[in-house]
C-alpha cells in the first residue's frame, strides 16, 4: 500500500475549530425557523388517510370560515407539471411521476391540499374542517405484487413519464430498471465447488435529521421569490421550483442558512413548491415546517429491497461468479429509484473484483407505500447487508476465517473492475482503476484493535443467559458522481489579508465549511480564522451540486483549491510587484510573501495595495471541478455482539471501524461522521422499522415508538482513520460520510450467528425476530433426522 | 386544550380540593405536564398544578415507606431509601422509565393514573403490593391489585386526588426483582415482570408476580404464585411456575411485540425473576448469619 | 393569562395563552437557540433547565413555568465568553449540525451542577434525553468529561 502523505501540512490534517462551533453551542446559529418574517402565514398539509384513492372533491368552504384562514390551495390552483421531487442535477435519472398537487393520492400521508394561515392554529383547525370525497382504489402493499398481472396501475396518469432513455413501464408499475453481466454466469456457477443462493430482504427507515424539513418563502423588494430553506440541494431547489411554478430562474433566489441534518432526506424538493405557491398566491412570506409524524410518513424514507443472492466460490475461497437481483420498493413516486438500485450493484460489486462473472438486475416497482429517497449509503447499505451475509455463509462452509475470504477477494490499487463502467447513474459508468485502496491496512489495523484473534476466548466471558458472538465485513463507497457533478468556489481577498470564501456546496452540519476553509487556507499559507466561508445561496455563491453522493470534500473541496491556487497568483503578482522580483522567486508563508533575501510582505499589505494604491483591483477568482472517477473510499468493520436467550435482545458490545477515506483534512470532524454513521447504522440493524396496518398507514410515525439510539443505548465505538493519499482528490482526500452506515447490518447478522446459530436475512434484528429464531433452530434440532 | 383559559396553583391539598369541587368550572390536575401538553381536550378550562401543595417528598413511617404523588420518577431513582426499599426495584424501574428530562417531569402519581399498556412504575406497586391514597369528600385508601384492575382513571372521582402511595417495607428474608424488556433504554416495555418472595425457613412463604404490558392493566400471575407459596424453590419448581405464567397470562399482540414472543418473555422472565429474587433472599440471609 | 418567570436570571411577566407550551411560549418571545425537533418530548432538542433541573418544553405548558427559574443556552454563555461545556463540545467535535447543541449542552449543565466530576455512565443517563443524529454522541459524551476537568482546572 502506497502512503503518500505529504509532509508538513499545516492546517490540512489537523482538527482546527469548526468554523460556526461556537455560533452553533452558544445558540445564536440560525435555522430556517430563527428568522422572524414579518406578516408571515403558517402553512399546513392535508395528507391522505387511503393508501390510494382518486379525490373526487374538496370541499373548504367550512375551513375558510375559520378566522385568520387565508386560503386552501388544491390541485386545481396549481399548475400540473409532471416532476420529480428528487434534489438530482439535469436531467434527473428519476421518473417525473409526481405533481405540486394532484388529483389522485398513492400513499398514506401523501398531500392533498394546503392551507395558509395566520397562526398555526387556525391552520390545523382549518385541515380539520375541509371535506374531502374519495374514491378509493385497490392498493399495492407487497413490492412483489406491483408488477403482476391485473395489478393496480398507481401511476396511470398520461405525464409520467422518464425524460432519459432508461426502462420505464408506468402500466407494470415498474419505476426503473437495470441490468448487466460480465463473463459467463453459467461457467462461473460451474466452476465453483459452493454455490449459495439466499434471498435477503431489507426494511424501511427514515433519516431522522434533528431539524425537520422546513421552508420559509417570501417576495422581496424586486418581487422576486426567495426560498429560504432546510436543503442539500439550493441550487437544484432554485430549478426545480422554478420549473414546477413556471417562473423564470433569475426570478427566484434559494438561501440555505444552517442546517439541522439531513442524511439524504434533504437532498429533495418537497416543500419548496407549495409554500412558494402559497406566497405568490398571497403575496405574504409563508412558513412550513414538517411534524416530526410527517417527517416519517410523508416526506422520504430509505428504499426498502429484496436481494436475491447467488455467490460461487472454489475450495481455496476465490470467487467464481455473483448474481445479484434486486426487487426495490420505491413507494408511490420514483424518487431516486434508479439510481439507488444502480448504487447497490455499482458500489458493492466492484469491491470484490475477482469474480469475473458477474451479474446485476435491479426492477424498482411502485406501492402504495412511503417514498424512497436518498439515505446515506443510498443502495449500498441494502447491497452490503446481502453481500456481506453470504460471504460469511460461505466463508464458513469452507471453513475458513471471513477476513481470509475478504483478503482474497477484495480490490486492490491499481486494479479496476468491469463494473464500474458497466453500471452508472441513469448512462454507463465510468471505467476506473483504482488509485488509492488502504482496505488490507483497514483490515489489519482493525483486527489488532477488536482482537479478532481472541474472539473465541471471548465467548467465554459470557453472564449466564447470555451468548457473545464477532461479526466483520468490508465496504467501499464512491466519492462524488463522476462526469456528473460539478462543485464550483469563489474568493476574494479583503484589505486586511482575509478572504471571503464563497462556496454552493451546502454544509448540512457535518463541517463542510470548516473543511473547504482548511483547504484554502493550506494553499495560502494562513489560519483558518482569515476565511470567511458562506454557503449557500444561489445570488451569491457559485454552482454546486449540492451536498450528495459523498462529493463536498473531494469535489467541492477540489474546487476551492483550484480557487484558492487562482487566488494565490495573483497574490504572488502583487507582491512581486512590490517586492521587485518574478513571482517563481517567491513564497508565501504566515501570512506573509517572502523572497529569498529575507524581504516579506504582508497579506495586508498586499490587500491594501490591490484595492487603494497601486493598480487598484479585486484579488478574487472563481473555479469549478467536475471529477473524472469516483475513488472509493474503505472500510473494514467488526463488531461483537451479546444476545440474550432468554428475551432475544441483542446488544452491541464493542464496535470497530477502521475507514480509509484518503487524507481525512480534519480528523475529529471525520471520525465524526464515521461515528454518527455508524450509530445510525446498528440502530437501523436492531431497532429502527417502520410499522405499517393493513391499509398501509404507517403506526409508529413518532420517536416514542421508532426508536433511533440515544446515549443510553450506546456501544463502545473505535473509529480507526487509515490514510492513504488519493491522487485526484484535494490534498489525497476522498469521501467518509456515506461508507459506514453500510456496516453495522451484516457485521451485527454475522457477530449474531456466531453468538446463537442464526441466520437473520430479514432486518432489523428486533428482540422477537431473534428469539423466535433461536426457539425455531431449537425446534429443528429437536427433530430427529 | 384550546378552551384552556387558566391556572390555579394551590399551595395545600386543600387548595385542591376546593379547586376540584369548585362545578362552575372544568379543571383537570397537572404535575409533570408530559402527558396533559399534548391533550387534545378541549373540554377542560382551567389546570390546577398541583406540583406546589406539598406532596413531592420520600418517607419512612414505621413498617412503611411514603412516596408523595407528585415525587418525581428522577427522585424515586436517586432516592437512598427507594434505593434500599425491597432491593431497589422500585429505584431500578425508575431508572427505565423514558429519558432523563421527562423523568425529572414524569410523577409517580400521575404515572399511575394514567395508565398506559406500557407504564412501568403499576408494574411494580402490583408487585409490592402498594396502596394508594386517594383524599376527596373521603380519604380512601386503595391496595393496587384493585387500582389496577380496571383503568385508575375510572377508580377516581372528578374531585379526588391520589396524594400518597405506600409501600410496605420488605420482609428480613426476602428477595425483590424487576425486569423490562425493551427495544432500547427508555423505550416503552414490550414486557415488564416484578416479583417479590418471602421465605421463611426454607420455604416460599408469599409470591407476588406482577406482568406489565401484556394486557391494557398489569396482572398478577396468581397460579405461578400458587405454584411456589409453600414450598421450597426447585428448578422444576421454578420452571413450573414459569409456565403456569406463560400459560395463564394471555397477552396481546401490539406494534412493541406479538402474543407469541410475549409469552416467551413471560416464561423466561418469570424464571429468571424468581431466581434472582430466591438468590437474592438467600443472600441476605447468608450476611445476617 | 400572565406569568412571572425568571430567564436566564432576569424577571419577565409575559402574557401568554395557557395552552401555550412553554417551548413555544420561548421561541415567541425571541429565545430561538430553544429548537423544535418532535413536539412530543421525545428528541430533548428544545430542553431548558427549569429550577435547575433539564425539561423538555415542548411537553411543559407554559403555566406551569409559573414563578419558576428558567434558563436556556443563551443564559450560560457567549460566543465571546463561552462556558466550559460550549468549549469542550466545540473543542472535541460534538457539534455537527448543532441543532441538538443546546439542548444537550443544557442536560450536561444540569449534571455537572449536581454531580461535577460525573462517570461515563452517568453523562450517558444525564444526556440520554437528548437525540442527535449526526455525531454517534461519542464526542459529546467525551466533551462533558472534558468540562468536568475544565471546571476543576484541569485543563
Amino acid at each position: 500500500m502506497a502512503v503518500k502523505i505529504k509532509e508538513g501540512f499545516k492546517v490540512v490534517g489537523k482538527s482546527v475549530q469548526k468554523v460556526d462551533g461556537f455560533s452553533l453551542a452558544c445558540g445564536k446559529a440560525k435555522f430556517v425557523d430563527d428568522f422572524d418574517l414579518p406578516g408571515c402565514l403558517y402553512c399546513k398539509i392535508l395528507t391522505s388517510p387511503h393508501a390510494h384513492a382518486r379525490i373526487k372533491s374538496i370541499d373548504a368552504t367550512e375551513a375558510l370560515k375559520i378566522p385568520g384562514v387565508i386560503t386552501v390551495m388544491t390541485h386545481e390552483d396549481v399548475p400540473r407539471i409532471a416532476h420529480t421531487t428528487a434534489g438530482q442535477g439535469y436531467p434527473e435519472p428519476s421518473p417525473y411521476d409526481t405533481f405540486i398537487l394532484d388529483k389522485k393520492v398513492r400513499f398514506v400521508g401523501d398531500r392533498v391540499c394546503a392551507v395558509a394561515a395566520e397562526t398555526k392554529e387556525s391552520a390545523i383547525e382549518a385541515l380539520k374542517r375541509i371535506k374531502v370525497e374519495y374514491e378509493v382504489l385497490e392498493a399495492i402493499l407487497d413490492p412483489r405484487e406491483s408488477m403482476k398481472e391485473g395489478a393496480p396501475v398507481i401511476h396511470d396518469e398520461e405525464e409520467a413519464r422518464m425524460i432519459i432513455p432508461v426502462p420505464y413501464d408506468k402500466e407494470k408499475n415498474l419505476a426503473s430498471h437495470a441490468d448487466f453481466t460480465v463473463g459467463d454466469m453459467e461457467k462461473g456457477f460451474e466452476e465453483a465447488d459452493v454455490v449459495f443462493e439466499r434471498e435477503y430482504e431489507s426494511h424501511y427507515a427514515q433519516h431522522c435529521p434533528m431539524e425537520p424539513h422546513i421552508c420559509a418563502t417570501y417576495l422581496d423588494e424586486n418581487n422576486r421569490l426567495v426560498i429560504m430553506t432546510s436543503t442539500q440541494v439550493p441550487f437544484h431547489v432554485r430549478r426545480i421550483v422554478a420549473e414546477r411554478l413556471q417562473l423564470p430562474i433569475k426570478r427566484v433566489r434559494v438561501i440555505k442558512p444552517r442546517i439541522g441534518g439531513g442524511f439524504g432526506a434533504k437532498q429533495e424538493v418537497l416543500l419548496e413548491d407549495i409554500c412558494s405557491a402559497l406566497t405568490l398566491k398571497t403575496g405574504r412570506p409563508v412558513k412550513y415546517e414538517m411534524t416530526r409524524k410527517e417527517e416519517f410518513m410523508s416526506s422520504r424514507t430509505r428504499h426498502p429491497q429484496i436481494l436475491k443472492m447467488k455467490v460461487g466460490a472454489k475450495k481455496d475461497g476465490k470467487l467464481t461468479a455473483i448474481s445479484m437481483k434486486v426487487l426495490m420498493n420505491t413507494g408511490a413516486y420514483g424518487s431516486h429509484a434508479l439510481t439507488v438500485a444502480c448504487n447497490t450493484g455499482s458500489k458493492v460489486l466492484p469491491l470484490y473484483n475477482k469474480a469475473l462473472n458477474v451479474e446485476f438486475w435491479a426492477d424498482s416497482v411502485y406501492t402504495n407505500l412511503p417514498v424512497g429517497g436518498a439515505y446515506r449509503g443510498y443502495g449500498a447499505t441494502q447491497g452490503y447487508f446481502a453481500m456481506e451475509c453470504i460471504l460469511d455463509e460461505i466463508s464458513r462452509e469452507l471453513d475458513m476465517d471471513p477476513v481470509e475470504l475478504r483478503k482474497i477477494n477484495h480490490i486492490k490499487t491499481g486494479e479496476s473492475s468491469p463494473v464500474f463502467a458497466a453500471l452508472g447513474e441513469g448512462k454507463p459508468g465510468v471505467e476506473q482503476k483504482v488509485g488509492s485502496c488502504g482496505l488490507g491496512a483497514c483490515i489489519e489495523r482493525g483486527m489488532e484493535e477488536f482482537d479478532w484473534a481472541k474472539r473465541e476466548d471471548r465467548k467465554k466471558e459470557v453472564s449466564p443467559g447470555k451468548k457473545r458472538g464477532s461479526g466483520m465485513c468490508i465496504l467501499m463507497q464512491g466519492s462524488s458522481i463522476p462526469e456528473i457533478d460539478m462543485g464550483a468556489a469563489s474568493m476574494k481577498m479583503n484589505e486586511d489579508g482575509s478572504f471571503n470564501l464563497n462556496v454552493g456546496a451546502t454544509d448540512l452540519g457535518t463541517g463542510s465549511d470548516t473543511v473547504l476553509a482548511q483547504v484554502a487556507a493550506e494553499v495560502l499559507e494562513i489560519p483558518v480564522d482569515d476565511i470567511i466561508v458562506y454557503s449557500s445561496d444561489t445570488d451569491m455563491t457559485p454552482f454546486d451540486v449540492g451536498a450528495y453522493a459523498s462529493s463536498t470534500t473531494y469535489l467541492s473541496g477540489y474546487a476551492v483549491k483550484k480557487c484558492a491556487q487562482k487566488i494565490k497568483r495573483q497574490i504572488l503578482k502583487v507582491a512581486g510587484e512590490m517586492l521587485e522580483k518574478d513571482s517563481y522567486d517567491l513564497y508565501l508563508e504566515d501570512k506573509k510573501v517572502h523572497d529569498f533575501d529575507g524581504n516579506s510582505v504582508t497579506y495586508k499589505e498586499i490587500g491594501t495595495r490591490a484595492l487603494y494604491e497601486t493598480d487598484q483591483h479585486q484579488i478574487g477568482a472563481i473555479a469549478s471541478h467536475i471529477s473524472h472517477k469516483s475513488p472509493p473510499p474503505f472500510a473494514a468493520h467488526f463488531a461483537e455482539v451479546e444476545v440474550d436467550t432468554d428475551t432475544g435482545k441483542t446488544e452491541v458490545l464493542r464496535y470497530v471501524c477502521a475507514i480509509d477515506c484518503g487524507t481525512a483534512i480534519h480528523p475529529r470532524l471525520a471520525e465524526g461522521q464515521c461515528e454518527g454513521a455508524l450509530l445510525n447504522g446498528i440502530s437501523f440493524a436492531l431497532t429502527e422499522e417502520y410499522v405499517f396496518n393493513k391499509k398501509g398507514r404507517m403506526m409508529n410515525a413518532d420517536f416514542g415508538s421508532y426508536k433511533i439510539f440515544s446515549t443510553g443505548d450506546l456501544p463502545e465505538m473505535k473509529v480507526i482513520l487509515v490514510p492513504t493519499y488519493e491522487v485526484t482528490g484535494p490534498f489525497g482526500a476522498k469521501s467518509v460520510s456515506e461508507i459506514n452506515i453500510n456496516g453495522p447490518m451484516p457485521a451485527i447478522g454475522n457477530a449474531i450467528f456466531d453468538a446463537v446459530g442464526i441466520r437473520l436475512k430479514h432486518a432489523p434484528f428486533t428482540p422477537e425476530k431473534v428469539l423466535m429464531g433461536i426457539l425455531e433452530q431449537k425446534e429443528k434440532e429437536a427433530v430427529p433426522v | 386544550m384550546k378552551n384552556l383559559k387558566t391556572f390555579y396553583y394551590p399551595e395545600t391539598i386543600d387548595e385542591v380540593l376546593d379547586i376540584l369541587r369548585d362545578e362552575t368550572v372544568k379543571t383537570a390536575m397537572v404535575a409533570g405536564g408530559t402527558n396533559i401538553s399534548l391533550s387534545n381536550d378541549t373540554t377542560v378550562e382551567a389546570l390546577v398544578d398541583i406540583t406546589r401543595a406539598g406532596l413531592s417528598y420520600i418517607k419512612e413511617e414505621g413498617g412503611y415507606i411514603v412516596i408523595g404523588a407528585t415525587t418525581t420518577v428522577r427522585e424515586l431513582m436517586d432516592s437512598e431509601i427507594i434505593k434500599g426499599m425491597a432491593d431497589g426495584v422500585l429505584a431500578h424501574a425508575s431508572t427505565l422509565i423514558a429519558t432523563h428530562p421527562l423523568r425529572n417531569a414524569i410523577t409517580i402519581g400521575g404515572n399511575i393514573v394514567q395508565l398506559r399498556i406500557w407504564s412501568d412504575l403499576p408494574t411494580v406497586l402490583l408487585a409490592l403490593d402498594a396502596q394508594v391514597k386517594v383524599k376527596g369528600y373521603e380519604d380512601r385508601v386503595i391496595p393496587a391489585k384493585d387500582f389496577f384492575a380496571k383503568h385508575p382513571q375510572k377508580q377516581l372521582d372528578p374531585d379526588e386526588i391520589v396524594t400518597e402511595i405506600v409501600f410496605p417495607k420488605a420482609a428480613e428474608k426476602s428477595g425483590a426483582e424487576f425486569i423490562k424488556i425493551s427495544r432500547t433504554k427508555g423505550d416503552y416495555a414490550i414486557i415488564s415482570l416484578g416479583c417479590y418472595l418471602e421465605y421463611e425457613n426454607e420455604k416460599c412463604t408469599l409470591a407476588r408476580i406482577a406482568i406489565g404490558s401484556a394486557l391494557n392493566y398489569p396482572k398478577r400471575a396468581r397460579g405461578a404464585e400458587a405454584i411456589l407459596e409453600g414450598n421450597e424453590i426447585t428448578e422444576d419448581l421454578v420452571n413450573s411456575a414459569a409456565q403456569k405464567a406463560m400459560e395463564e397470562i394471555k397477552p396481546i399482540s401490539n406494534m412493541w411485540g406479538s402474543a407469541k414472543y410475549k409469552k416467551q418473555l413471560i416464561k423466561n422472565l418469570t424464571r429468571k425473576a424468581i431466581l434472582s429474587c430466591n438468590k437474592k433472599a438467600i443472600d441476605k440471609v447468608g450476611s445476617a448469619t | 393569562m400572565g406569568i412571572e418567570i425568571t430567564i436566564n436570571g432576569e424577571k419577565k411577566v409575559w402574557d401568554t395563552k395557557p395552552s401555550e407550551t412553554l417551548l413555544d411560549a420561548l421561541r415567541n418571545h425571541g429565545y430561538k437557540s430553544v429548537k423544535r425537533g418532535c413536539d412530543e418530548g421525545h428528541c430533548g432538542a428544545c430542553t431548558v433547565l427549569v429550577d435547575g433541573k433539564a425539561i423538555k418544553s415542548c411537553v411543559m405548558l407554559a403555566g406551569q413555568a409559573h414563578k419558576r427559574n428558567i434558563v436556556t443556552i443563551e443564559g450560560i454563555g457567549t460566543i465571546d465568553e463561552p462556558h466550559p461545556l460550549q468549549k469542550a463540545f466545540v473543542h472535541t467535535g460534538g457539534v455537527q449540525c448543532g441543532y441538538c447543541v443546546p439542548g444537550m449542552i443544557l442536560s450536561a449543565k444540569a449534571l455537572l451542577d449536581e454531580n461535577p466530576v460525573p462517570t461515563e455512565e452517568e453523562i450517558k443517563t444525564a444526556l440520554d434525553g437528548n437525540l442527535c443524529r449526526c455525531t454517534g454522541y461519542v464526542k459529546q459524551v467525551e466533551a462533558v468529561g472534558l468540562a468536568s476537568k475544565m471546571m476543576r482546572g484541569e485543563n
